[in-house]
């Protein structure tokens, strides 16, 4: 019920204030639907066998998710477009579901592939809005973009240092994943 | 076999979206989009009636030469100063053999609630004086409805932001025949002066 609510005032209430500057976008309105996401997976999804055939294909969807929604022409559409708004807010909860999964069902090397890929992205994504003089989105500002890059790097960064923590302590203790 | 289909069913289908969405993976920013969505070149410039700095009323396809034409507006707080202070190194750049018989740069402002005839007078006043193939114009008589649909025909987003009110938008070069037809496009965030002289002249040369 309260995953519905959060989801409810992000989609209706507070959208357009998150749509107001380029870091609430991608930087609050993104990734609370994502958790959200995750956690009404938590709720829902039944655990299955480790199914690596699966598991790739829903890795596959999640960062087709994430690529899709961070271009600059999805971002713009969706602030400038209601309907596309909302199909942005669907498809992201959607693939923070298919996140749940990914961590709870998939075999080790997946999940730190996972990670590891997040992270480069966010990189990548990061370094260009921090570093390209001109803008990318036409909704917000050029000052807006490079502040964006800027979290986005530092959340790269952190997701990096996650992995290889993650990694090293497999590494260390392999009995425990 | 059946544990790589579903992968690469989905990774085919991701692919897929992603290159259409893209336009084959050149159209990212909806700057791109716009000038995509245009129509590929060479094409058919549309053509409205202008008002120059001089309350001269013209349309582009009457003048029978190139034209290098770009869109800004007074207000902008940077980047349309900065097209336009490269245009006119541009401009200087070329002999006046090519210029303004050969060619001519047409300025036009798409802010039709703030810009005004003597605004672009004053603002042209502020080149250099012998800038004689080089207009600066308004829309004439065209509604805000139409105009907007003028400027997508033309491959040109122009948005205002919802924050500041800055007019956010393509600074594309459009290079017309004299035949009016888009033979090039150029990008200067991307395109260097040199690559625009340099592409320019080929064209004029063909006259």
């Amino acid at each position: 019920m309260v995953i519905i609510a959060i989801v409810v005032t992000i989609a209706f209430p507070l959208n357009h204030w998150l749509t107001l500057t380029m870091l609430r976008h991608q930087l609050i309105e993104i990734p609370v639907l994502l958790f959200t996401g995750v956690i009404f997976g938590k709720i829902i999804w039944k655990p299955d066998a480790k199914n690596v055939s699966f598991s790739v294909s829903l890795i596959i969807f999640f960062m087709f998710s994430l690529i899709f929604w961070m271009l600059p022409k999805s971002i713009d559409l969706a602030v400038l477009n209601p309907l596309f708004n909302k199909l942005m807010n669907i498809h992201i909860f959607i693939a923070g579901i298919c996140a749940f999964s990914i961590i709870k069902d998939s075999v080790f090397e997946l999940k730190v592939y996972f990670t590891g890929m997040i992270s480069a992205m966010l990189m990548a994504v990061g370094i260009t809005l921090r570093v390209f003089n001109l803008l990318l989105c036409s909704s917000f500002s050029i000052e807006q973009q490079r502040e964006t890059g800027i979290y986005l790097i530092t959340i790269a960064i952190i997701m990096f240092i996650y992995t290889t923590f993650i990694l090293m302590s497999n590494i260390i203790n392999p009995e425990k994943n | 076999m059946q544990r790589i289909i579903f992968p690469v069913t989905t990774f085919v289908i991701c692919f897929l979206i992603i290159f259409t969405w893209t336009a084959g993976f050149t159209a990212f920013t909806v700057f791109s989009d716009t000038l995509y969505k245009a129509g590929s070149l060479p094409r058919e410039f549309p053509d409205i009636a202008l008002i120059n700095q001089d309350s001269i009323i013209f349309k582009l396809s009457s003048k029978k030469k190139y034209k290098l034409v770009n869109y800004v507006y007074l207000n902008c707080p940077l980047v349309c100063h900065k097209v336009n202070n490269r245009l006119e190194e541009i401009y200087h750049s070329i002999d006046t053999t090519t210029i303004p018989s050969k060619l001519e740069l047409v300025t036009i402002s798409f802010d039709l609630t703030y810009d005004n005839i003597q605004k672009l007078k004053n603002y042209r006043a502020r080149f250099t004086d012998d800038i004689h193939g080089w207009s600066f114009a308004l829309p004439f008589k065209t509604s805000s409805a139409d105009f907007d649909r003028y400027l997508l025909d033309v491959g040109i987003w122009a948005k205002p932001s919802n924050l500041t009110g800055i007019i956010n938008h393509s600074v594309y070069l459009f290079l017309l025949s004299p035949d009016n037809q888009v033979v090039d496009v150029f990008d200067p965030a991307r395109d260097e002066d040199a690559y625009i002289i340099s592409k320019t002249l080929e064209w004029t040369r063909k006259v």
